[in-house]
């Protein structure tokens, strides 16, 4: 049996995999600081008004946001990953989300009342404007080229923090503290429109990157490869712009998270060797997986605290980062 | 002979020029003070007279923490990059002062604590705390303190720590007010009592780290060279990383976490020609003081009666600084 499982390990990763996300869903439906609904009466139909408020109305936005927020922004980081070459790119360790995070402080501070819509098109303005401001200035020769990107990379977002902590300094201090939250990646505010929204945007992005995967299958083997397999030379291009959209998409309604979109290509990789298509698709559901743990596991662990999502991605994806990276080096 | 009586003219240019600000930075501000004042004031200071008053008591005191401040970072920087080997190692991109940070907020805020001396001493664990895990790690990795590797390491653990910080922000909701304009890196906070608290530290720490400035010139000719020169490998690492946390925890301590300064005044002194460090350490704590010097006069000037915090207008201007360094000098 399990050499049959090994055989076919996409395909049993991938059950494992999607059963882990919809048991993952029940239990963040299920329980909660507010109250924990028992499973049983869940199945029996016999909810009071109350819970039936807080699976519904609170928690379902919350669960369908953050398997599309982790799913997002894992693709995103695969995808970087594929196209640079560079196991460490990440939206994030760039700059992008930085980027279309201070769009929409921007946005915030000049018109307060502008609407999910409209923070969605700042952050996309502002993540693609760091991509194209990065691999505009990044070098052509690809032997130093990715060493440069990411320390520029590091360069930007710190320069990009900094202003984006000065517009809250000095801003009226109830919306920076709500600023403030929301920058720690919090699934908090998330209504059922904008969770809607977050899901119908993947669903639309999903043919994108299923159209992208033989140039990216093509672009992971270097440049040179890429355009003798008749790849474009504007593919990159386009690949890193998708992959800004989505992670913008994300921070749009959720907030800056960090290290997902690092560390779930990661993990899969360690799982085994996957075909670029397979791994794409492991590694969404991986970041999905780990956005609804982190979210799961902020509002439960400490209760009567709540920690943002982004706080627990950031705790534990740190340390593992920092792991794999001694890793990494060990192994090279 | 020329060689030698550039870098002392230089030296010589940049004690006048550190003059020139310290007076501009005294005249300048919401109240505009002409500069003959501003001598008149320092020299023989008459109690009752507005200009004297705010020369002696508000300006000159904050312009005694922005020397401080400017000398700590300005050499807490060159130290780094000299025991990093480093070109583009920094105090804040390493995670220093966001540990020292978090280490005070968390301590004024849980327990309480508000006096500048604990404070100092707690910051000092923080950077301590964050120095040994950062350099543990970027050791643990073969290819060890590379350019890349410190870097990415010091990301991850300054990544962790603004979550942690944003975290605490969220629990000490009393004293966000006042800790946000802390967190991003000001003087306007500053007290003369601070002040002398603080000095005496900074001083030992300076004058420990001139006098290990000739080792960590050996330092830079590799490991193996330096041991065969008989330098004392670990000995020189241990103080150095001591003064750069006593001159990091000082600095946080005066003007919270500010970054780039560590990376721009080293990187500008070799761009005036000074390579070795037995002088650009020295040099750093006067460079960095006039830096920002300058610096906060902008912060305080630009956007007047409104006040900016130094640590943004140093990383406006430290972080297209770092990104060309990067893109044309690495």
């Amino acid at each position: 049996m399990y050499q049959v499982l090994k055989q076919h390990r996409t395909y049993s990763l991938f059950i494992v995999l999607t059963a882990l996300v919809m048991a993952l869903a029940l239990a963040s439906l299920l329980l909660g600081s507010g109250s924990n609904v028992s499973l049983a009466s869940w199945i029996k139909g016999e909810l009071t008004v109350a819970e039936q408020l807080f699976v519904w109305q609170f928690r379902m936005p919350r669960v369908v946001a953050a398997a599309c927020v982790g799913a997002l922004m894992a693709a995103a980081g695969t995808l970087l990953q594929n196209i640079t070459r560079n196991s460490l790119a990440d939206p994030s360790l760039l700059g992008v989300t930085q980027g279309a995070c201070l769009a929409v402080v921007i946005l915030v501070v000049l018109f307060p009342e502008s609407g999910g819509t409209l923070k969605m098109f700042a952050a996309l303005i502002g993540g693609l404007a760091v991509a194209v401001f990065l691999f505009g200035l990044s070098p052509q020769d690809e032997s130093q080229g990715t060493l440069k990107l990411v320390l520029m990379g590091v360069g930007v977002s710190a320069f990009l923090a900094a202003l984006i902590r000065a517009l809250l300094t000095y801003g009226d201090l109830h919306r920076a503290v709500s600023a403030f939250a929301w920058m720690a990646g919090s699934l908090d505010v998330v209504s059922p429109s904008q969770a809607m929204g977050l899901a119908l945007c993947l669903a639309a992005l999903i043919p994108a990157f299923w159209a992208s995967m033989n140039m990216q299958a093509a672009l992971s083997l270097g440049a040179e490869v890429a355009a003798s397999l008749g790849v474009p030379s504007y593919a990159s291009r386009g690949l890193i712009a998708l992959a800004v959209v989505a992670a913008s998409v994300a921070v749009a309604v959720v907030g800056p998270l960090s290290f997902v979109g690092l560390i779930a290509p990661h993990l899969v990789r360690r799982l085994g060797h996957f075909s670029v298509r397979a791994h794409l698709y492991l590694a969404s559901l991986t970041g999905a997986i780990l956005v609804m743990a982190a979210d799961l596991l902020g509002r439960i662990a400490f209760v009567p605290y709540q920690i943002p999502a982004g706080i627990v991605t950031a705790l534990l994806g740190a340390p593992l980062f920092l792991w794999l990276l001694v890793q990494a080096r060990k192994l090279s | 002979m020329n060689m030698s009586v550039r870098p002392t003219a230089i030296a010589l240019f940049m004690v006048l020029l550190g003059a020139a600000a310290l007076v501009a930075y005294l005249a300048f501000g919401a109240h505009h003070i002409s500069a003959a004042s501003v001598v008149e004031a320092l020299r023989s200071p008459q109690a009752g007279q507005f200009d004297h008053i705010v020369v002696n008591d508000m300006r000159l005191p904050r312009a005694f923490a922005a020397c401080l401040v400017g000398a700590c970072l300005g050499v807490a920087g060159t130290m780094i990059q000299g025991i990093t080997k480093n070109p583009i190692a920094e105090p804040g991109l390493l995670g220093l002062n966001q540990g020292a940070a978090l280490a005070t907020v968390v301590a004024m805020g849980s327990f309480g604590l508000a006096e500048p001396q604990l404070l100092t001493l707690v910051a000092g664990a923080g950077v301590l705390v964050v120095a040994v895990v950062v350099f543990t790690i970027a050791l643990a990795i073969p290819g060890g303190l590379s350019p890349l590797t410190l870097i990415l390491v010091g990301a991850a653990v300054n990544g962790l720590l603004v979550a942690c910080l944003s975290f605490a922000s969220l629990i000490y909701e009393q004293s966000f007010e006042y800790l946000r304009v802390w967190l991003s890196g000001s003087l306007a906070g500053y007290s003369a009592i601070n002040n002398s608290l603080v000095s005496p530290w900074v001083l030992a720490a300076l004058v420990l780290a001139c006098w290990l400035a000739p080792h960590i010139d050996r330092v830079q000719l590799g490991d193996e060279v330096a041991k065969g020169l008989g330098a004392n490998l670990p000995l020189i690492y241990g103080l150095s990383l001591g003064c750069i946390i006593v001159l990091i925890a000082a600095s946080v301590t005066l003007a919270g976490p500010i970054f780039f300064v560590g990376l721009v005044v080293p990187h500008l002194l070799r761009m005036l020609g000074f390579h070795r460090y037995s002088l650009l350490i020295p040099l750093s704590a006067l460079a960095g003081a006039v830096l920002l010097l300058a610096l906060d006069l902008v912060a305080r000037v630009a956007l007047a009666p409104v006040e900016i915090s130094v640590g943004i207008v140093a990383a406006l201007v430290g972080g297209p600084l770092f990104i060309g360094l990067v893109k044309w000098r690495l």
